[in-house]
């Protein structure tokens, strides 16, 4: 694929919790998954040095299918992959707890994308409460959500540089992958560091399409990559309480 | 709207708006813009019957129900959420009953879309759905709208509806790829939609609501003036002016690329997003 003018050398990773890149592929819900899966597609073909991370959801969103009087019924089923290429287990803290995420490689000749790494702690060296977590896109359970969001920031990010990935920009796409922030700030110790590599979309620029935990809750269960809270809370006052996630990206970034 | 909603409490980050859109690779129907830039309007026409017909294939074989070519095929489907007003087809029930029983001129209408899975009211409205349909001739709720089922339903489809609540739609993105794919998007002025729209000119738009007004009033105009649309405009336009619905398509095929083109989204991406 020939390189176009406007990517020059910048290296991106994008975050996305869905991505809608083939009817095979059953890790996305609705509109924000198919605008990734474009973006991506559009990425390949540009030849631009995209790559996607993304979480491999066991259950994907879940089987709509119908009962005996035709009404609809919810199946949750595990889906197999046997394109994906498995890479390597990498782990990380969620509360308070090591858990093992493992990255799988979605090659770019399959689908025409970007290159994708794909997270599960499915996997049989986790606990069951620690397996959940890449289970259900949107779970119901918020300690959940938050865990999720925790491995595709903070595991994704890990995997980026276990694999030696050289990356210039992390792209968010909505708030769900902000740990990223927090992990690169461990790294650099230094929040401009932190802000020339981090940028971040939102689709849902009202206060209702906005996820928002609290701050403390988000602490106990290892969000913040082990980022003093005090530290959080000396340069970021106003994110003190709710931290409510497209605002704590302005913040942030 | 989105400026204002932070600007009490940020003032670190630069914040641009770069319009979304989506892969032409993955959804444009080549033949009919191959057929547009030729001006083929015959041929433009013999492939959305074509469509259509690859469509009815899964209509017929999930609900029983064959379906015609000649007959307008209104389709609304996405997640269903509340704010996206699945049910607002079907509040003027008799208007929307009339419309779809009449001998002459009838709308034939499919839902589909997943309610979120331990969401009761959704899946009650879908299932709503499902009993009104048992009762009616031309009128179907699919399951599984997936991608694949998502690009036969824009194929399809010759109305691609969308009703969200005003203010309410994130983006609508479906819209984008329903034109790629020749239907004629009917909306609510929401989301994409106004960034798109000319009435009449490629596309039809269901006159904004007094926002200050509550929920069931706002619902119920939409309601009325989208019966009124699809009885006075869309209908009489499918059956009797079929030179000035394909203006539309073509016209609406035009407006939807490049622009909503994600090669232009993505560029506007690296210029002005990533060169921080």
């Amino acid at each position: 694929m020939d390189k176009k003018e406007f990517c020059k050398n910048k290296r991106i990773a994008y975050f996305s919790m869905k991505l809608a890149i083939d009817q095979c592929l059953k890790i996305y819900a609705g509109g924000l998954g198919f605008l990734a899966g474009s973006y991506l597609k559009s990425a390949y073909e540009n030849g631009c040095d995209v790559t996607g991370v993304g979480i491999l959801w066991t259950e994907g969103y879940y089987d709509q299918e119908r009962d005996y009087e035709d009404y609809m019924k919810v199946e949750f089923r595990r889906k197999k992959y046997y394109f994906l290429k498995e890479l390597f287990t990498t782990s990380i803290t969620i509360h308070g707890e090591e858990v093992k995420v493992r990255a799988y490689y979605l090659d770019p000749s399959i689908f025409k994308t970007a290159p994708v790494i794909l997270l599960s702690t499915d996997i049989e060296e986790n606990s069951f409460l620690a397996r959940t977590i890449t289970k259900k896109l949107y779970d119901n359970d918020e300690d959940t959500r938050i865990k999720q969001e925790i491995v595709l920031g903070i595991g994704g990010a890990k995997v980026l540089d276990e694999l030696g990935e050289e990356v210039d920009v992390y792209h968010i796409n909505e708030g769900h992958a902000i740990p990223v922030a927090f992990y690169l700030y461990s790294k650099y110790k230094n929040v401009d560091e932190v802000r020339k590599r981090l940028v971040f979309t939102t689709h849902t620029p009202l206060k209702a399409g906005n996820e928002s935990h609290h701050i403390l809750k988000l602490a106990h269960l290892d969000f913040f990559n082990s980022v003093d809270l005090e530290e959080i809370k000396k340069d970021h006052r106003h994110l003190w309480g709710w931290f409510q996630f497209d605002f704590g990206c302005f913040a942030i970034i | 709207m989105t400026v204002d909603m932070w600007k009490n409490d940020v003032d670190t980050s630069n914040i641009v708006a770069i319009t979304n859109a989506q892969n032409t690779k993955l959804w444009k129907s080549k033949e009919l813009y191959e057929a547009l830039e030729n001006d083929m309007d015959y041929e433009i026409e013999a492939i959305k019957k074509r469509y259509k017909r690859e469509l009815f294939e899964v209509v017929a074989d999930q609900t029983g129900k064959i379906f015609d070519e000649d007959v307008l095929m209104v389709v609304w489907a996405r997640r269903f959420v509340e704010y996206k007003r699945p049910w607002l087809l079907r509040m003027k029930i008799e208007r929307f009953k009339h419309l779809i029983e009449k001998e002459k001129q009838p709308i034939q209408v499919i839902w589909a879309g997943k309610p979120h899975p331990f969401d009761q009211y959704g899946i009650n409205l879908f299932n709503d759905l499902i009993k009104l349909c048992s009762t009616l001739k031309r009128a179907v709720v699919l399951v599984g709208y997936e991608l694949k089922l998502s690009k036969l339903l824009k194929r399809g489809a010759d109305i691609w509806l969308n009703t969200p609540r005003l203010t309410r739609e994130a983006y609508g993105t479906s819209g984008m790829t329903a034109a790629m794919n020749g239907a004629i998007n009917l909306s609510t002025l929401d989301g994409w939609f106004i960034e798109f729209a000319k009435d009449g000119v490629n596309s039809f738009v269901i006159t904004p609501v007094d926002t200050s007004l509550s929920f069931e009033q706002q619902d119920d105009i939409d309601a009325t003036n989208l019966m009124n649309i699809l009885e006075d405009t869309v209908v009489p336009m499918y059956y009797k002016d079929k030179e000035k619905w394909l203006r539309i398509i073509k016209q609406s095929m035009r407006d939807v690329l490049p622009y909503f083109d994600s090669d232009r989204m993505l560029e506007e991406y690296y210029e002005k997003l990533y060169d921080v």
